[in-house]
């Protein structure tokens, strides 16, 4: 399960030598710092960007331009922009009318129901993915998907508990 | 497992990046503990599950490490947020949070700590296991639980089933036992 596509470690190279070899040559010819070590880069690149780390590496590196453009346009916009704070200004905007009470109001019990069902999809749903990969390869077959749709009719039963109890239903 | 064992003065880089989200695991627990606001126990509870998922990763446990995301960073933070919007109004420093057991609880958490270190440095000692990707994807473990594991499968939707019409009996007052 590579998370963007790419083959994993140790298996076929995805992309051609040439394209990699012509690749190393153009950052060579542009005088990188990293320029002779481009020497031996035809299997270097794909093990380093492609393989399961270097993938999850591509991932945080995603994750932290997002956080930095994010983090950049907020504290540039706060340097940008005066700031004369009053009151009045610093009151919870709420569709124009003035907040009444606290912001933290104590809600129905019967709302942790819909809590905890989501924790029981969520619980389901998880099996679902390993089952999903495997049922129809050799060895498993129908047993597999009789074990999974006992696993199913168990929860299946909790929710007609929760249907005949009128839990579901919007009073 | 492997019995050549290489020198730990030389990390790799997965070592350090392993130690690093280890270690904001446990700080963040230990905040979750010592926070005077439950909401913000319930927030350092995520940097904590989340860390963990990060060191699952790195130890190439794929799909455990996204079981972490969904379930413990997803639903049982959902679940324990509903509980103190459910249980406490208004919410904010709730100085009754300490309890004259810290003294007593310190003890147990260190005791709890101590057994388990000792119990996985005498089963593995100095046995290394290689990183090798591929062994903790969804396919490995789903051969896993449906050739040798489908008892526990099972009877995990006998415990969710029970642990739902509980949560249905306790959160509707009109249900009574008789």
């Amino acid at each position: 399960m590579s998370p963007i596509g790419v083959s994993d470690e140790g298996s076929a190279p995805s992309v051609p030598n040439a394209i990699v070899r012509r690749r190393a040559l153009a950052h060579r010819q542009a005088g990188g710092p990293e320029a002779a070590g481009y020497r031996n880069a035809g299997r270097g690149y794909d093990r380093d960007m492609g393989g399961y780390f270097g993938s999850y590496a591509l991932v945080v590196a995603l994750f932290a331009i997002g956080v930095a453009i994010v983090a950049g346009a907020l504290s540039g916009s706060r340097l940008l922009r005066p700031s004369r704070p009053t009151a009045e200004k610093l009151t919870t905007y709420e569709c124009g009318v003035d907040p009444v009470g606290e912001g933290w109001a104590q809600s129905q019990v019967r709302y942790y129901v819909f809590t905890y069902l989501y924790v029981v999809f969520a619980v389901d749903a998880v099996f679902l993915f390993p089952w999903a990969t495997v049922f129809a390869a050799p060895g498993f077959g129908m047993t597999t998907l009789v074990e999974m749709f006992l696993f199913l009719g168990f929860i299946a039963l909790g929710i007609v508990y929760a249907w005949r109890k009128r839990v579901l239903s919007w009073t | 497992m492997n019995e050549a064992v290489p020198s730990y003065l030389s990390p790799t880089g997965q070592e350090i990046v392993f130690l690093l989200l280890g270690a904001v695991a446990v700080g963040s627990a230990l905040l979750v503990v010592t926070t005077k606001q439950l909401v913000h126990a319930a927030l350092w509870l995520v940097v904590s599950f989340g860390a963990l998922a990060g060191c699952y990763l790195v130890l190439t446990a794929e799909f455990v490490a996204w079981v972490q995301v969904l379930i413990y960073v997803g639903a049982v933070v959902a679940l324990l947020l509903f509980g103190i919007m459910l249980t406490r109004a208004p919410i904010g420093r709730s100085p009754g949070l300490d309890s004259g057991n810290r003294v007593v609880a310190a003890i147990v958490a260190v005791a709890t700590a101590a057994v388990l270190v000792t119990v996985v440095i005498d089963g593995f000692r100095t046995a290394y296991a290689d990183l090798t990707p591929g062994r903790g994807t969804a396919g490995e473990l789903g051969s896993s639980i449906f050739r040798n594991w489908v008892l526990p499968f099972e009877a995990l939707s006998v415990l969710l089933l029970a642990a739902l019409v509980g949560a249905i009996v306790l959160s509707r007052t009109d249900i009574r036992g008789r």
